[in-house]
């Protein structure tokens, strides 16, 4: 590359260069794997307007994507909402079963 | 009942009885949210406390400080609601509350109906209201039913006010 200068071998052997940590990189992995899925659950007690609204709420659905969303947990029983990483997809959980939705977050197949 | 849109307000207007249900409806809940969580019915636990997110005990207790605080913020406006509702002068009586108290309030009214529905176990509602109307013989269980559909209806018209706001 224009302009790169090497760095002489001695130098580079001074180095303390990282060792790769597999416990640390799994852990890593996990935070930035987006594998996770926020699942609602049918429930008898909830207005299915209510469900709607706290879709649009707290997951910034539209009104089409919030229905399509709330029908099938009331048909299927449930519905897969969000897939995250595992700490945005948990504090959805929480944004969810405050406002009283049944809600479970598991590890995508 | 009727609810009305002002802009960024909602106003509930109430007739006697509506504002008598509405009031009794949140000093229950209000009771329930400053309760011990060991000394609520189990069924209520489970539903209120025991699906959450985290893994361990520590976690757990984080857990249940938000929540904690979450619902305290909701019970404040509860109560502001009640002092309102204990000293109407002119009836019907108008509530006025901002769209985002009106999230909190609907969140309270809609934990009312989970607690009512859990403590009397009643599975499915419209089945229970339209079919098994007469043979239920509690009172309680009746006055039940009765609560969650009205506070259902209340639950109806904010969504309804609420619908096409900027905060939606």
């Amino acid at each position: 590359m224009k302009g790169e200068q090497s760095f002489p071998e001695h130098f580079a052997a001074a180095v303390e260069l990282p060792v790769a940590d597999p416990v640390k990189d799994a852990d890593l992995r996990q935070a930035f794997d987006k594998g996770w899925e926020v699942i609602v659950w049918d429930d008898p007690i909830n207005l299915m307007n209510y469900v709607v609204y706290v879709f649009q709420l707290v997951l910034h659905f539209d009104l089409k994507t919030a229905r399509k969303h709330m029908l099938e947990v009331h048909h299927k029983g449930k519905s897969c909402v969000a897939r995250d990483t595992r700490e945005k997809a948990e504090h959805l959980l929480q944004q969810l079963q405050q406002r009283g939705l049944k809600v479970s977050v598991q590890k995508a197949s | 009942m009727q609810v009305l849109r002002h802009q960024k307000h909602l106003e509930i207007i109430l007739f006697q009885p509506e504002a008598y249900l509405l009031k009794s409806s949140l000093q229950d809940i209000v009771r329930n949210y400053r309760a011990d969580v060991e000394g609520l019915p189990e069924a209520v636990k489970k539903l209120w406390f025991s699906d959450h997110p985290a893994g361990d005990e520590e976690d757990y207790e984080l857990w249940l400080e938000h929540l904690n605080d979450f619902r305290g913020g909701n019970s404040k406006l509860a109560e502001r609601l009640i002092g309102e509702l204990e000293n109407i002068q002119n009836w019907p009586a108008v509530l006025s509350v901002s769209c985002s108290e009106a999230d909190s309030l609907l969140t309270v009214v809609n934990d009312q109906r989970l607690y009512l529905a859990a403590v009397h176990e009643i599975g499915d509602l419209e089945k229970e209201m339209d079919e098994d109307w007469g043979k239920v013989i509690q009172i309680s269980h009746k006055l039940a039913l009765v609560q969650i559909q009205f506070l259902a209806g209340l639950m109806e018209l904010m969504i309804a006010g609420l619908s096409g706001l900027e905060e939606l």
